[in-house]
Formats: structure tokens, C-alpha cells, sequence
């Protein structure tokens, strides 16, 4: 990218994200938790099985 | 005996022609065209795409499996078909155009008794200017060559950035009228989760530029979950993952222009920007592949069996009519053609009713209007609901009940990647019931108690164990049939 001839970046139209909820340093630390991570792993394809099941495919 | 022939080797028509080959004795053929010689999980080129898969690790070469369940298989794509028949023979048949096997450029014409249209989409770089690989201005995620090539281009973005100079990184949709705007968002996070990996996450500026008009529309219109008790937007939880990577979101977008160095834009608003870039992974437009259909008497029929955006029509209802006026009784049940009851198109290939997503216009009168995704598990389950009619249909008489899978009433799984690694990886689990939305059902379009989405280390497992899943039962490898879509 040569700078003579490119506009500049600062006026684009970004979408204001300082209304959207941040995560706090224990929700953080759960979603990288290898234990409770595999629990939900075990239960997120128990309810992929049931909704496979219920629906026949 | 009867011949099935499956246009397309992608998740719906090898699904298709692998549940046709389970279904039917071998005095049946099932014959699939497709112009590739490989078959390609195509969730896991976002890997490739950022270098933490080998292109080898989602593709697989489809005539061994073939010639091991018995399925013919033609290298070659459809030019044409003829669903009366001709002038020599009155059952239906394909012309078609090796692209492969020692026959390239050679036409032949396959008859058949039950057709499966499973065509994929054409990927229409030539919708913007400048965009695509082949334009050489921007990379994608959509095969595993443009993979290949997008992971060399941000690894060479990467290494600038180690040498101190700053980047500008783009990802998203390249026209207004995209549709699998989960791949754009899963390619966003896995850059960033590169970005970090190699400590220069401060040495760039990471957009998020989509036709979407909210985020977490995914395409679908958003979702509303069930979290904790309260109910949470996908819009919300889709910014509050954008504001902690600190990506910049640029929505309702329809980028006119692309050159080497910037990306010409128009928002909602109709206003025109300028966005220069460093490198860029936008997603084409879809279209269906250029198809033309034949009566018995020759005539060009293709604007009955096809729409004007060449994605075949099918028991769907296409009058057109307001936003306000759609319904979930729109939406096809058995994917049947129109007017010919031995065609079935599945997949990416069937004609939309309409989109999911509201589609707007800017004062200047360009459509930036998401296409309804149709990828994936929905694919895959169309194909065997089809596959299932056509072998009753066989076995039964040709007054056996067509199977129904509608998309308002199918419930789809999608595990968005933020990220590989073994414990550092993170993906977005969202389980949405229905696809398309149904307000005669539902107050909010879908199943609050089914709807849901979760961001975690086991959403990244979860697509980790898919890929081999997946990969498993399109080999089909023994058991493979219990493995669900």
C-alpha cells in the first residue's frame, strides 16, 4: 500500500460497540476451563443426539 | 431397473448418492457428475485459511470411495439437461462435460430416471470488480486452493507486522447479496486468534466488513436465545465477542470496488467510502450453476426450470410479494422441480422463496440483501430425504409419499470457529430451531427452548470432533450411516 495515493482509514463507518457487554475475568476463565468445558461438551452433543432423534435425520 | 443420476459431489450430493447406494439394490445405478475430483469439507477451510490445516486434511479423492460402494462416477460438469426427453429417447437426460478422466472438453448425454440437482453454487467473483483470487486483489475462504492461498497471503501480512510495519486486515462479504456470513465471522476470529498467537494483535486493524445490517443476522434474520434465564439477541452477543477482539464491525455493506489497495464501498446510507487494506478475504456471491434446460421439442425451457438467479425452482411458493406478506409456508417441503416429478434439487441448488434476512435498499437503489444460507446440516439432511423418496419412489411405485424436510421446520447446529487450539481454541455453538423463522409457531420465529448459542473451549472440541466425523462418514467408512447429518 502506497501512502501517497490511498484515502485514509479514520473515516469508515465503524459500528459503536461501547454499549455491548464485556466479559469478566471469570467468565473468561470458564470458557477456558478444560473441566467444565468438557461437561459442556458431553452436553451440547447429548441435546445434538436428542434433537437428531426427535427429528428423524 | 432405474438410473439415478446426482448432479454434484459437495456435502448434499455425495450424501445423496451415498444414501441411494445404501437404499437400492445394485440393480439400480446411481451415478454422480460432479467437475471435481475431490471432495472437500469445506467448515474446515477456515483452518486452512489461516494455516493450521494442510489442504490434504479436507479433501479426499472421490473415485476410490465410488468404485468401492459401486456409484458411477462421471468427472464432468452439467451443461444441460432435457426432463421430457429428446427426440431419441423420452426419458429425461443430462448433457454433460468432462472436465477429467482423460476426457476433457468430451460431451456425453446420460439418461435417467430420477434426477438429484446438488450443483453447489457458482462463486460469482465477477459480481464486484477486483474481487477474488483470480482478480488478485483479495483471497477466500470457499475452496481449499483459495484456502491454501489466503493462509500464504496472511502469513506474509503476519511477517510485515513482525517487521514492525502496521497492517490493515479486511474480512467479510463482497457484494451485497452474500450469503455464509458465519464463514466471514468464523475467518474474522481465527485471524485474530492468529494475530495473537504470533504477538502482533497491536500492529493491526482488523475489519469486520458485511452486507449484514446487524450483527449475528448470520443471514437468518438473528436469533434470540435462551441464556441464563433472559432472553439474549444474537446481536448482542455477536458485539460483545466484537468489541473483546476489538473488531471493527462496517455493516450494510456492498463493495462496488476493489483494487490492490482499497475497497470502495456504499453503506446503507448510500454514502460511498474508500477503505484501504493490506489484506482482504471477502466472500463471492452466490449464483447456480449456467444450466440450460430442453423440452422434447428442443425448446429453451430454462426460465421454467430455473430462476433468473440460476438455482432451480422447486415446490416453493415464488410469488412475489412484501416482506411483511412472507411465510414460513413459503419454503419448499420435499424440493421437488416444478413441473417434473423425477427432479429434486437439494442444497445450495434449490431456488429460495425469498431471503430470511430483510432486504433493504440504499437511496441509490443498490439491493444489500443477505442470502439465505443453505449450507451444512440442512444440506446434508434435504439429500437424504430426497434420497429416501427417490429409492421409495423405486421400490414402492411412483405414488409413494415424497419425504418432507422443510426448512421451517428443520432444526440446524452451526459451531462457528473463534480460534484452533487444543486449549487456547474457541468456537461459537448456536443450535437454531427452526432454520427459517416461523411467527405462526412461534412468537419470536424460533423455539425458545431449543434456540441457543455458547462461546467456549468445547465449541472448538465440538467442531474439531465434527471434522472428523464428517470426513469419516463421507468416506464411508463402516458405520457411517448411523453418523447423522
Amino acid at each position: 500500500m502506497t501512502e501517497q495515493n490511498v484515502p485514509a482509514a479514520a473515516a469508515q463507518p465503524v459500528f459503536d460497540l461501547s454499549g455491548a457487554p464485556m466479559p469478566n475475568v471469570r467468565t473468561l476463565q470458564a470458557r477456558y476451563n478444560p473441566f467444565s468445558q468438557f461437561f459442556k461438551l458431553v452436553g451440547f452433543m447429548l441435546n445434538i443426539m436428542k434433537l437428531v432423534i426427535r427429528s428423524g435425520h | 431397473m432405474a438410473d439415478v443420476v446426482i448432479l454434484g459431489a459437495g456435502i448434499a450430493g455425495h450424501t445423496a448418492a451415498l444414501h441411494l447406494r445404501r437404499m437400492l439394490g445394485r440393480t439400480h445405478t446411481v451415478t454422480v457428475v460432479s467437475p471435481n475430483a475431490n471432495w472437500n469439507w469445506i467448515p474446515s477451510n477456515i483452518w486452512v485459511g489461516v494455516g493450521r490445516m494442510a489442504k490434504e486434511q479436507v479433501v479426499f479423492p472421490l473415485a476410490p470411495i465410488y468404485r468401492r460402494k459401486g456409484i458411477q462416477h462421471r468427472q464432468a460438469k452439467a451443461v444441460a439437461i432435457y426432463p421430457e426427453g429428446d427426440a431419441d429417447d423420452s426419458r429425461g437426460a443430462v448433457e454433460i462435460e468432462y472436465t477429467g478422466q482423460n476426457k476433457a472438453g468430451q460431451v456425453e448425454k446420460i439418461r435417467y430416471d430420477y434426477l438429484v440437482n446438488a450443483t453447489g453454487p457458482k462463486l460469482k467473483f465477477e459480481a464486484t470488480e477486483g474481487l477474488g483470487p483470480d482478480a488478485g486483489n483479495t483471497v477466500s475462504v470457499c475452496t481449499a486452493d483459495h484456502a491454501r492461498e489466503a493462509s500464504q497471503k496472511l502469513a506474509a501480512t503476519i511477517a510485515k507486522m513482525k517487521d514492525g510495519q502496521p497492517q490493515t486486515l479486511v474480512v467479510g462479504t463482497g457484494h451485497g447479496t452474500c450469503t455464509c456470513e458465519g464463514a466471514a465471522f468464523e475467518y474474522t476470529f481465527n485471524v485474530d486468534h492468529e494475530l495473537r498467537a504470533a504477538g502482533v494483535r497491536d500492529k493491526a486493524t482488523l475489519y469486520y466488513l458485511t452486507n449484514e445490517a446487524a450483527l449475528g443476522d448470520f443471514g437468518v434474520g438473528g436469533m434470540t436465545f435462551n441464556q441464563n434465564g433472559f432472553e439474549t439477541s444474537s446481536e448482542l452477543w455477536t458485539s460483545s465477542l466484537f468489541r473483546e477482539r476489538e473488531v471493527k464491525p462496517i455493516l450494510g455493506t456492498h463493495p462496488h470496488k476493489i483494487t490492490s489497495e482499497v475497497i470502495t464501498y456504499e453503506t446503507l446510507d448510500g454514502e460511498m467510502h474508500d477503505l484501504p487494506y493490506d489484506f482482504a478475504m471477502l466472500l463471492p456471491p452466490f449464483s447456480g450453476h449456467p444450466i440450460k434446460a430442453f423440452n422434447a421439442a428442443g425448446e429453451d425451457i430454462t426460465d421454467k426450470v430455473f430462476a433468473p438467479s440460476g438455482f432451480m425452482k422447486v415446490d416453493a411458493d415464488y410469488t412475489p410479494k412484501p416482506y411483511e406478506e412472507w411465510s414460513a409456508k413459503d419454503w419448499p417441503q420435499t424440493y421437488q422441480s416444478v413441473g417434473y416429478d423425477n427432479v429434486w434439487a437439494v442444497g445450495i441448488a434449490f431456488a429460495p422463496p425469498h431471503q430470511i434476512s430483510k432486504p433493504r435498499k440504499t437511496p441509490n437503489g443498490t439491493v444489500i440483501a443477505p442470502a439465505p444460507p443453505r449450507t451444512g446440516m440442512p444440506s446434508g439432511i434435504m439429500a437424504k430425504v430426497v434420497a429416501g423418496t427417490i429409492a421409495d419412489r423405486i421400490k414402492v411405485g411412483p405414488k409413494a409419499h415424497a419425504h418432507h424436510a422443510s426448512m421451517t421446520e428443520m432444526t440446524a447446529v452451526c459451531v462457528a470457529s473463534a480460534g484452533n487450539g487444543l486449549f487456547d481454541g474457541s468456537a461459537a455453538a448456536m443450535v437454531m430451531s427452526p432454520v427459517v423463522p416461523d411467527y405462526n409457531r412461534y412468537p419470536l420465529g424460533r423455539d425458545m427452548k431449543e434456540t441457543r448459542g455458547e462461546i467456549g473451549l468445547f465449541g472448538h472440541w465440538t467442531k474439531y470432533i465434527l471434522h472428523f466425523l464428517f470426513i469419516y462418514k463421507a468416506k464411508a467408512l463402516p458405520g457411517w450411516s448411523l453418523i447423522p447429518e
